[in-house]
């Protein structure tokens, strides 16, 4: 018995034998069985080692079940789960930092918008405010400080603006002597620092005006245009019956009952050019009529055919002479 | 080096160190010692691993206090009888014993371990028809008499009697061929 079932660990049984050894096995009892088998379980120390790799496994396995280190793939999946919660933060952090360290780079910086003489701009403020520029102007200010709770701008020349709308965030325009604020409007401004007056013609909305020399504020209506004087720093409200303060943006100059004087100097403005006029025409006379602001020989004929006049090029002038036959 | 009674006082108080230097104190004797009875990897595999889940387990209740040796027996016991019970009864290790006899070597090294055996039957089967691989598989693997399969696969039982000579004709001789290579390999080694 002991025998054969030495050879079966071994391997070495014949057929007839297992038959014999199963037959036995079969009918003894199994604490019997388990009496031998512990004899040799406690004689035996030496077994053929087993492969490293098949002991690893069971080990691992062992390990999950007793729930000691995770399996590769899962200690693999929990080290990416750390890993996102670790680098989420940092990342929404970082690109927080970022964004705002290159806005506020960006936004630092002070920002002018100029035209040049004779010369035409449309543009956008961050608010969404349309501006159209007139030749000679210039609009100052700083992205980083516009449309946080006011949109502030310094200003000289001319320009139509279109103020986008936002009852909370006024807007306030800088001049040297005139201070316009406004929630919502559509205007005409012209305040040239050399000229003796400023501007404002009122399309839509109400704007406030503050002269600065006076310190004196006035609300001024849709349809009316006010005029400040420089030196007195007074208003003047007039209703804006012609509607001609902002017609330079059709690209045309109209005139009513204007000096002669007068309109050659628009055109000189307008066309950055120098116009001289020799003649015996009253300097005084007065034109009234549309001139094209874009067009100088379309504007320069209506003038001679006006006045009869002969128009030629000399350098760096244009001179205007009367025709001497009739 | 610390000894076996150190390693089980630390168990009982949960250390997985101990544990773990236990477990390579007996792994490799368990596995091979499992082996010679059960003939099969993957179940002293199995047995292996619940002895030491079990005796993770139950290390608070460890009465032993100078070696586990014989209590790793006692949790291995009644699987590990199952399992030499199990391939003494089977009927495809009469035919690896069988086949043994036929081969009829003088040198004892020279015959092939059995799980490789039950491995090239398998791949053999493969190029039986359909019918005959289920017979056989459900003969020699699920030790089913001929009347139970024949009721399970809705043959008559001679059908399944034909059918099962007929394919274990032609499995012998694809095994033949097979464990020839195999044992030249072995040979030669």
């Amino acid at each position: 018995m002991e025998n054969l079932e030495d050879k079966y660990r071994k391997s070495r049984l014949t057929g007839n034998e297992l038959q014999t050894l199963r037959e036995q096995i079969n009918s003894e009892d199994e604490d019997t069985t388990a009496q031998r088998m512990y004899e040799i379980w406690m004689s035996e120390e030496r077994y053929a080692q087993a492969d490293a790799s098949d002991l690893k496994d069971i080990k691992q396995k062992v390990n999950m079940k007793i729930g000691f280190k995770k399996t590769p793939v899962q200690y693999l999946n929990l080290c990416l789960r750390i890993a996102a919660v670790i680098l989420i933060p940092v990342l929404l952090v970082s690109t927080i930092f970022l964004y705002n360290k290159v806005n506020t780079q960006l936004a630092s910086k002070e920002l002018t918008i100029s035209t040049g003489i004779g010369e035409k701009a449309q543009m956008s403020l961050p608010d969404g405010t349309q501006v159209s520029l007139n030749g000679g102007t210039k609009i100052h200010y700083s992205a980083d400080l516009f449309n946080k709770t006011v949109r502030q701008i310094t200003f000289e020349g001319e320009a139509y603006f279109n103020v986008a709308k936002n009852k909370k965030c006024p807007f306030i325009i800088n001049t040297q002597y005139l201070k316009i604020e406004v929630v919502g409007t559509k205007f005409n401004l012209l305040a040239r620092p050399h000229d003796k007056t400023a501007e404002i013609a009122l399309d839509e909305g109400i704007v406030n005006l503050t002269s600065i020399r006076l310190k004196k504020q006035i609300t001024l209506d849709p349809g009316y245009k006010a005029t400040l004087d420089y030196e007195t720093g007074q208003f003047t409200v007039a209703k804006d019956i012609m509607k001609q303060s902002s017609v330079w943006r059709h690209h045309q100059l109209i005139f009513t009952k204007t000096s002669l004087y007068n309109v050659i100097n628009t055109l000189e403005k307008n066309y950055n050019v120098k116009i001289s006029v020799d003649s015996d025409l009253s300097k005084e006379d007065l034109f009234t009529g549309t001139i094209t602001s874009s067009n100088l020989n379309e504007a320069l004929e209506i003038l001679s055919k006006t006045y009869h006049l002969s128009v030629s090029y000399e350098k760096n002038r244009i001179c205007l002479r009367q025709k001497t036959s009739m | 080096m610390i000894s076996e009674e150190q390693l089980i006082i630390k168990l009982k108080s949960g250390s997985k160190p101990a544990f773990d230097a236990l477990y390579k104190m007996y792994a490799n004797r368990l596995y091979g010692y499992c082996l010679q009875y059960s003939k099969s990897a993957e179940d002293s595999k199995e047995i292996v691993q619940n002895v030491f889940i079990k005796l993770w387990i139950n290390r608070e209740k460890i009465m032993q206090d100078k070696s586990i040796c014989s209590l790793l027996f006692t949790i291995a016991k009644h699987d590990l009888i199952n399992a030499y019970k199990k391939r003494l009864n089977s009927p495809v290790y009469e035919d690896y014993v069988l086949y043994g006899d036929s081969v009829e070597t003088s040198d004892d090294t020279s015959c092939i371990d059995y799980h490789i055996f039950v491995e090239q039957i398998k791949k053999s089967l493969k190029k039986l028809p359909a019918t005959q691989q289920k017979i056989i598989h459900l003969s020699r693997f699920e030790n089913m008499t001929n009347a139970e399969i024949a009721q399970r696969l809705n043959l008559s039982e001679q059908t399944v009697k034909n059918q099962l000579s007929l394919g274990l004709k032609e499995l012998k001789t694809l095994l033949k061929f097979l464990l020839i290579v195999l044992w030249l390999l072995l040979v030669n080694k």
